[in-house]
């Protein structure tokens, strides 16, 4: 059983949970209101069902690694961080830190100083343009 | 028709046009910003111009939106508008292998002879073809979305229990919130910001982009391949590939057109339904996905054809194909119009000035795209990394918010692309998600009214497979999935006969 038969399972055991979901609830809906939850339920156990064999019977590829999983775990903690202060904080304060977060950690090399402010100075304004169309050119009433 | 033609191309109506492109381009071009948007913005600005003027200059905006989708499909892989859905399996494939300039161009042809195609159906046969938009009912809808839903086959890539699974995922997630008969309220979890379900283009953007902006970071490669040095807009290499895919061409057009007169059928379903068919007649079906400028050449054709398409139910019947022709109907009404039959006889001058303004603005899309379409991908292909992803960073959060001014849908949009990345390391697909988020609301709504339908005649079996055109979507639904089953098997039998020989 290699990694990725592993990783079959594993899918197949949160569809067959997601799925079970869909039809556990579809049990408190309104006939018409539950065939398709029950459809999309029933295709994901379905689906969880024929997964798992498949992996556990034969073995397919490996898929190929691409790159570091921080790096990714890092912008999207950041991407969530900049969603969830979006609100509070206002559109360009949380843009400028939130951009200025993803860009170091995009970073793949040291870089100068220099070519970091440069980088910083572009993406402010790319915000304050950005806030600029659409807060005052298409109305748009921004937090 | 040819004064209406002489009032079209005076000075300032061309100058409409040409602007209203550029603006359309430009607001398509960003993620979040649908053509909708486009036109709703614009229109106060049409009410103190004369009803062609205005009509032209929205018309115009419309058609440059739709176009202007395929710059974020085929650079960024993630289609500005959900009209360009289709432009984003083959156009970012193209750009990752170095041919984003070449698929911008094809995309910008494409889509002017798709909309002109549009636009001339709008012209020669409005009438006629308003009435087959009549003899669509619920069924009709609930089957034309279960012919898109099945291209999930087409889209898994060899995959198809996981594409037919992620199809069941996006099925699912389209039930959340009330449902579209019957008003029950389905996983909500108690949250009332779950009651209007999810948005579609929030959902667009995070299932396409995130995945994207994440695997961007993961490694040093670029995020696309630069353009070799000297080529230009690649014009020669576009036109003769729309050449050899003429075919393709006309047919994605005429589908984009029929779809277009459909009320609520829209760009999506078009580009999808002639991306279906593009793959099932060609000769390099394997091709499909991994970057085969056929793919895009019938997404934007298709997609561009609905404008006109769109317009002629609008003008004949006063039903509103899309939701941009809803805001124009809604223009033409204060500019005191009243849509309907005999509008092309009672105000057939406003009118046909309108269509040959379309048409214009049309061909005034090809040197616009080509200009704007030259520029975005050279700026896209050379910014770093470290500047591209933050810089996409800002779209996405203005795009997601900016659809009902949410800040709700920026953190949903950020949740479904962080499970869209989660479920693509376990080989799932984002398409398929969309195509079951896109067309489940479509074919429930479909199957429940027609069911009830079918319940109160006396005959459920009759209304779901009796009817004319289900048959005939019927069959080209079954054609889609056993083609390739069939034309597998007769390269088999041709390949094993060869050897014999």
């Amino acid at each position: 059983m290699n990694r990725f038969l592993h990783r079959d399972i594993a899918a197949a055991a949160g569809l067959l949970a997601l799925g079970g979901y869909a039809l556990w609830e579809a049990q408190s809906m309104s006939v018409f209101g539950a065939i398709f939850p029950q459809l999309a339920g029933a295709g994901m156990v379905l689906g969880a069902i024929l997964l798992a064999l498949r992996a556990l019977i034969w073995s397919p590829a490996l898929p190929t690694n691409t790159g570091t999983v921080l790096r990714p775990l890092l912008m999207l903690a950041a991407l969530a961080a900049w969603a969830i202060l979006l609100p509070v904080t206002g559109f360009v304060a949380t843009s400028v830190v939130g951009a200025g977060v993803c860009m170091i950690i995009a970073q793949q090399h040291a870089v100068p100083f220099r070519t970091l402010a440069l980088q910083g100075a572009g993406l402010t304004a790319l915000v304050l343009l950005v806030a600029l169309l659409f807060g005052r050119l298409l109305n748009v009433p921004l937090p | 028709m040819l004064d209406a033609l002489l009032s079209a191309a005076t000075p300032f109506n061309l100058m409409l046009a040409l602007v209203g492109v550029v603006l359309g381009t430009v607001i398509g071009a960003l993620p979040g910003l649908s053509a909708t948007m486009a036109v709703a913005v614009l229109v106060p600005f049409t009410f103190t111009m004369d009803p062609a003027s205005g009509l032209i200059a929205l018309g115009a905006v419309y058609t440059g939106a739709i176009y202007g989708g395929a710059y974020a499909a085929i650079l960024v892989n993630t289609p500005g508008t959900p009209a360009a859905i289709a432009t984003a399996l083959d156009g970012f494939p193209m750009a990752k292998r170095g041919d984003g300039d070449l698929a911008v161009t094809i995309s910008c042809f494409a889509s002017a002879f798709g909309g002109m195609v549009g636009a001339l159906a709008l012209l020669v046969v409005a009438p006629p073809l308003a009435t087959i938009a009549l003899k669509f009912g619920p069924v009709e809808y609930f089957w034309l979305a279960i012919f898109g839903l099945s291209l999930i086959a087409v889209l898994s890539k060899g995959a198809t229990l996981k594409g037919l699974i992620g199809g069941c995922l996006g099925l699912g997630l389209s039930t959340i919130g009330s449902a579209v008969v019957g008003g029950d309220v389905r996983f909500t979890f108690g949250n009332p910001v779950l009651l209007g379900g999810i948005h579609i283009i929030p959902a667009l953007i995070g299932l396409y982009c995130v995945p994207v902006l994440l695997n961007m970071v993961a490694t040093d490669d670029p995020h696309i391949e630069r353009a070799a040095t000297g080529r230009g807009t690649r014009i020669a290499e576009a036109l003769g590939l729309m050449w050899r895919s003429k075919v393709n061409l006309v047919r994605s057009s005429v589908v984009g057109t029929v779809v277009g007169i459909l009320p609520a059928a829209g760009g999506a379903v078009a580009g999808l339904v002639a991306y279906s068919e593009a793959r099932r007649t060609s000769r390099h079906k394997d091709q499909f996905g991994k970057g085969a400028a056929d793919g895009v050449i019938a997404s934007e054709s298709a997609n561009s054809a609905t404008v006109g398409g769109g317009f002629v139910p609008t003008l004949v019947l006063g039903i509103p194909g899309t939701p941009p022709d809803a805001i124009i109907l809604g223009a033409l009404m204060v500019q005191g119009i009243r849509v309907g039959p005999q509008l092309f006889v009672e105000q057939a001058s406003t009118v046909y000035t309108f269509i040959f303004g379309l048409l214009f603005a049309t061909v005034l899309m090809i040197p616009v795209g080509l200009m704007i379409g030259r520029t975005a991908f050279r700026t896209i292909s050379s910014i770093p990394k470290a500047v591209l992803a933050p810089a996409i960073g800002v779209l996405i959060m203005i795009g997601a918010f900016a659809v009902e001014q949410n800040p709700t849908h920026v953190v949903m949009m950020v949740a479904l692309g962080a499970m869209a990345w989660v479920l693509l390391k376990f080989g799932f697909e984002a398409s398929p998600i969309v195509l079951g988020l896109i067309l489940g609301p479509i074919a429930e709504q479909g199957f429940v009214q027609g069911y009830l339908i079918g319940n109160a005649s006396g005959n459920i079996w009759g209304e779901f497979f009796g009817r004319p055109i289900s048959i005939a979507i019927i069959g080209f639904t079954l054609l889609t999935l056993l083609w390739p089953l069939w034309s597998d098997r007769k390269a088999r039998a041709t390949q094993k006969g060869s050897l014999y020989e």
